[in-house]
């Protein structure tokens, strides 16, 4: 079962076909879910509206989570986190400095910490910052893409995926696509097998695309709609018919 | 007794940029694409992404045993040692006579006994989809 976490939702929207025919492609593939990543870097707004449907087209298999990458290059405010996660499924930050990174691995509540690995990175990712994210249960990914690109950052994905997986043990990792087109998609096992160029174990990549992405969406959910993790509101109907509700991985 | 074992990757092209990409499962690919040009596309890859070490490695035990043009599917060999690096390769192939691929890696089998059986059994479902298509067109 795999799982694609990141497909860069086009900035025209619906109207550009090639979000259309880039799901298609994956359902094709054979992933079970898609999250569309919305990139926000502008300046934070207190209330950012989710364009993402949940359908694309008719006779769709696969499943559509909506994502929000938020570049940040100061500490965001509460209300900001907070009516992301209201609005969609899952929050992704990205911090830029080594500071930010210390703050928002040990502080703020999301789901999902990237980096952008085609470049140099500025700081070194040290095992006590990424541990300390891991153990919350944040994901922290590893976007494929750019080592379909040119060389630099084919380059700088090799060196920079590296170290996270040294840094992390191969715990806690994400593989994710962001993609922009279906010409830079890749099946689950041609992604596992790209993955133990990055030095990770065949079996901890097997949980990167697909296991640990339902414990990152899960994660998502419980922080959205449960009070405290222990209580979750539905519906009488729900609550008063004999269906079970499925328990995390 | 020290026997030389490889591995067979049966794999096929996809052609996302196609028209008729989305309604049929394959689409065939030009006819002067070779087993033996397919083979020296790959050793270039192999050589630009993986380096003189990396051919050096496959060279004597790659090769592409097979490839049709009308199903756009293939059988790679590669020694059991190398097949991650010939895989990577097979991932990292973006195009073949100008048009933008996408190849996935459908079986890897130690005999090519079961490679072309797996691609004969993908074929016959193909073709039984499109009788079957064909039938519900005749009948409406």
């Amino acid at each position: 079962m795999f799982v694609d976490l990141n497909v860069i939702w086009p900035s025209l929207g619906v109207k550009d076909m090639t979000i259309v025919n880039t799901v298609k492609m994956l359902e094709k593939l054979g992933y079970a879910a898609v999250a569309l990543n919305y990139q926000y870097d502008g300046k934070l707004q207190n209330i950012i509206k989710n364009p993402i449907p949940a359908t694309l087209y008719p006779g769709q298999k696969i499943k559509i989570y909506s994502r929000i990458t938020i570049t940040i290059e100061s500490t965001p405010q509460n209300k900001v986190l907070h009516n992301a996660t209201k609005e969609f499924d899952i929050l992704a930050l990205r911090p830029v400095g080594e500071r930010l990174l210390q703050q928002t691995a040990s502080d703020l509540e999301f789901d999902i910490l990237s980096f952008d690995f085609s470049q140099r990175l500025p700081f070194y990712l040290k095992h006590t910052i990424m541990g300390l994210a891991v153990s919350r249960g944040i994901g922290i990914e590893i976007s494929y893409a750019s080592g379909l690109r040119e060389a630099s950052s084919r380059r700088n994905l090799v060196t920079n995926a590296s170290s996270l997986v040294r840094a992390t043990r191969g715990r806690g990792i994400l593989i994710s696509s962001e993609t922009r087109s279906p010409l830079e998609c890749r099946a689950g096992f041609d992604v596992i097998n790209l993955a133990t160029f990055w030095d990770m174990k065949q079996d901890q990549a097997r949980h990167a695309i697909g296991g640990f992405c339902r414990s990152v969406i899960l994660h998502a959910e419980t922080r959205r709609d449960t009070y405290r993790s222990a209580v979750k509101l539905v519906d009488e109907g729900d609550a008063t018919s004999n269906k079970r509700l499925k328990t995390a991985a | 007794m020290v026997r030389f074992k490889s591995r067979y990757l049966l794999f096929e092209v996809l052609y996302p940029q196609d028209k008729q990409f989305h309604e049929h499962s394959t689409i065939p690919s030009d006819e002067s694409i070779t087993s033996s040009s397919l083979s020296k596309l790959l050793r270039n890859t192999i050589a630009e992404n993986f380096g003189d070490v990396g051919i050096g490695k496959v060279a004597s035990s790659l090769s592409v045993k097979y490839f049709s043009p009308s199903t756009s599917t293939g059988i790679l060999r590669v020694s059991r040692q190398h097949i991650r690096l010939a895989w990577a390769a097979l991932c990292f192939l973006r195009e073949l006579n100008g048009k933008p691929i996408v190849v996935r890696v459908v079986r890897v089998s130690g005999t090519i006994k079961k490679a072309e059986l797996a691609a004969i059994d993908r074929n016959t479902t193909d073709i039984r989809l499109l009788s079957n298509l064909n039938d519900i067109v005749q009948n409406a």
